[in-house]
């Protein structure tokens, strides 16, 4: 029997669109289950532009949806990926007025979930075998 | 080259700007909105079709079926995946490029 070697790729991925609004995070989440079930490494998410919304932890939704923020903290806390928010895209949205408001941003953003900059998304590009963009839709 | 396309390609503008540049070999994936523009009856659907010629044409499966685009309305060129096939073509395909409306 030949058994054919399966390539093991890192994954970066970029979330640019709010959870409830569009479908992007749901489907960057479930790409990355994928990519982990196959053996592959999604090493970090970078949340951009309305994506931030993603880590907003007072997101409350019925019990009878799909809690989205609750989705990522858990697939970061169980499978250790890298969650990093724009700091510049939450500054535009008001969150915070400057970055020394870190530690007030720190107590908005659920578990999981870190503050940092664009340089985060470069540097994991960089690194990264694929990088992949979802909920464009701006 | 695997090229994403998350909403219908019926807009001509976007067909234009889209279609233009994908090459002989790429791949294409419809996600989300964009498994609109396959059902046969879209308008554009002709312009994926012809398309098909050239590329693999590909949909993601539970996005259909969350639009309601079942196999007798789909059209014959395309074929169908999991997240799991989503994956491999990402693998299989590099780099990937996403389009937005």
């Amino acid at each position: 029997m030949v058994f054919q070697r399966v390539k093991q790729l890192k994954f970066a991925l970029q979330v640019n669109s709010a959870p409830y609004s569009s479908q992007g995070s749901e489907t960057a989440y479930r790409f990355a289950r994928a990519a982990m079930q196959l053996g592959h490494e999604v090493d970090r998410v970078f949340f951009y532009f309305d994506g931030v919304y993603n880590a907003l932890g007072y997101s409350a939704p019925p019990e009878d949806e799909k809690n989205v923020v609750g989705l990522w903290t858990t697939l970061a806390v169980q499978k250790n990926i890298d969650l990093v928010v724009c700091v510049s895209a939450v500054q535009r949205r008001g969150w915070a007025h400057t970055e020394s408001d870190n530690e007030f941003l720190q107590g908005l953003i659920a578990k999981g979930f870190r503050i940092s900059g664009l340089g985060q998304w470069v540097d994991a590009a960089i690194k990264a075998d694929r990088t992949l963009t979802f909920g464009g839709d701006f | 080259m695997l090229h994403l396309v998350n909403f219908p390609l019926s807009e001509a503008e976007a067909a234009k700007r889209i279609l233009g540049r994908v090459a002989p070999k790429d791949v294409l994936l419809f996600i989300e909105n964009g498994v609109c523009a396959l059902d046969s009856g879209a308008p554009g659907a002709r312009e994926i079709d012809s398309l098909a010629e050239v590329v693999e044409i590909y949909a993601l499966l539970p996005d259909l079926k969350a639009r309601g685009i079942g196999a007798a309305s789909l059209l014959q060129c395309v074929q169908t995946i999991d997240y799991t096939g989503f994956v491999t073509l990402a693998v299989e395909n590099g780099p990937v490029q996403s389009w937005f409306r």
